[in-house]
């Protein structure tokens, strides 16, 4: 092929120049990408933790109840609100359900501090 | 920074350093505008499409693997982003029949294309450039400006190394068909 010298030159007369500023514009889109993807990967992974977390759950209320016949209904049967005095709410019947919620919130709870307690040091470490 | 090599800052942006990407952007800006500014003409669109195929680089690096240099695939992404806002503006560009094109001897092409003493020429060329389709501007932006080898041109546009020199070689004759149209 030719070297077109005039057609290079005709090409060549009007390069066109960015604005001042460009790149810092650019840039601080790019930052801003750079939020959003963390953002939506933080979202993503809550949404993957309740899925797996609530499908943890629907499966053992599962084995729990085709295998083991337990069924929870059962346990909220006894309670009844319209009568809020300890006595007749705590009866043999409902006993169970208030021991076991007890024991998932103070498990909750533990598991909640473990993982204020493990990010801390993550921060920290990530600092260091 | 300045001097890290094509991989070394590709990797760089990927281990989370962003302003490593500054140096992509003032590596690659100018080249990427202009072949944007001839395609498209409009500048505000021109600047807001540049600005755009950096950021959908920057969304797509990891999915880069090397396959050509990094400056083709940042071109595909500019072609394919300019060629995408010119379909939606259906503009109509001046077409030649097959007659026109194979009554013009090369001769007359090459000596048209090559003298450059006339400033009138010249800017009658800038018209005729203006007057082509956005693949044409593309294939001679890259070709004639960036010294883009043809292999490459072909790469960036989607066509087959022989389907770049046809259009090229055809491109050319256009040019001298709109000078030609233009004195009559």
């Amino acid at each position: 092929m030719k070297t077109d010298k005039a057609l290079q030159k005709a090409l060549l007369r009007n390069k066109p120049e960015l604005p001042y500023g460009f790149e810092d514009r650019v840039m601080r889109q790019i930052m801003l990408e750079v939020e959003r993807k963390s953002r939506l990967s933080y979202y993503r992974a809550l949404g993957l933790v309740s899925f797996i977390s609530l499908a943890l759950i629907a499966g053992v209320l599962y084995v729990l109840y085709t295998y083991f016949g337990f069924n929870f209904l059962d346990l909220f049967a006894g309670i009844q609100l319209s009568s809020m005095d300890s006595a007749s709410v705590l009866t043999d019947h409902t006993r169970p359900i208030f021991a076991f919620s007890i024991y998932i919130g103070i498990l909750m709870l533990f598991l909640l501090g473990m993982d204020h307690f493990f990010r801390q040091r993550f921060r920290k470490s990530k600092k260091d | 920074m300045e001097n890290l090599t094509e991989q070394d800052l590709i990797q760089s942006i990927l281990d989370g350093n962003t302003q490593s990407f500054s140096v992509l952007l003032n590596r690659y800006q100018r080249p990427i505008h202009g072949l944007i500014r001839q395609i498209v003409s409009n500048r505000e669109d021109a600047e807001e499409l540049t600005q755009d195929v950096f950021i959908k680089a920057f969304r797509k690096l990891d999915s880069f693997k090397g396959g050509s240099s990094l400056s083709t695939w940042l071109y595909r992404i500019a072609w394919n982003t300019a060629i995408s806002e010119t379909r939606k503006k259906r503009l109509i560009y001046p077409e030649f029949d097959e007659n026109q094109f194979s009554n013009l001897p090369d001769e007359t092409v090459d000596e048209v294309l090559e003298k450059e003493n006339d400033e009138m020429k010249l800017q009658r060329l800038e018209k005729a450039i203006d007057r082509l389709n956005p693949e044409e501007k593309a294939l001679i932006t890259l070709y004639y400006t960036e010294s883009k080898p043809l292999t490459e041109v072909a790469l960036i546009l989607n066509l087959s190394a022989d389907n770049a020199k046809v259009k090229l070689h055809r491109t050319r004759k256009k040019i001298v068909l709109l000078l030609n149209n233009e004195q009559r």
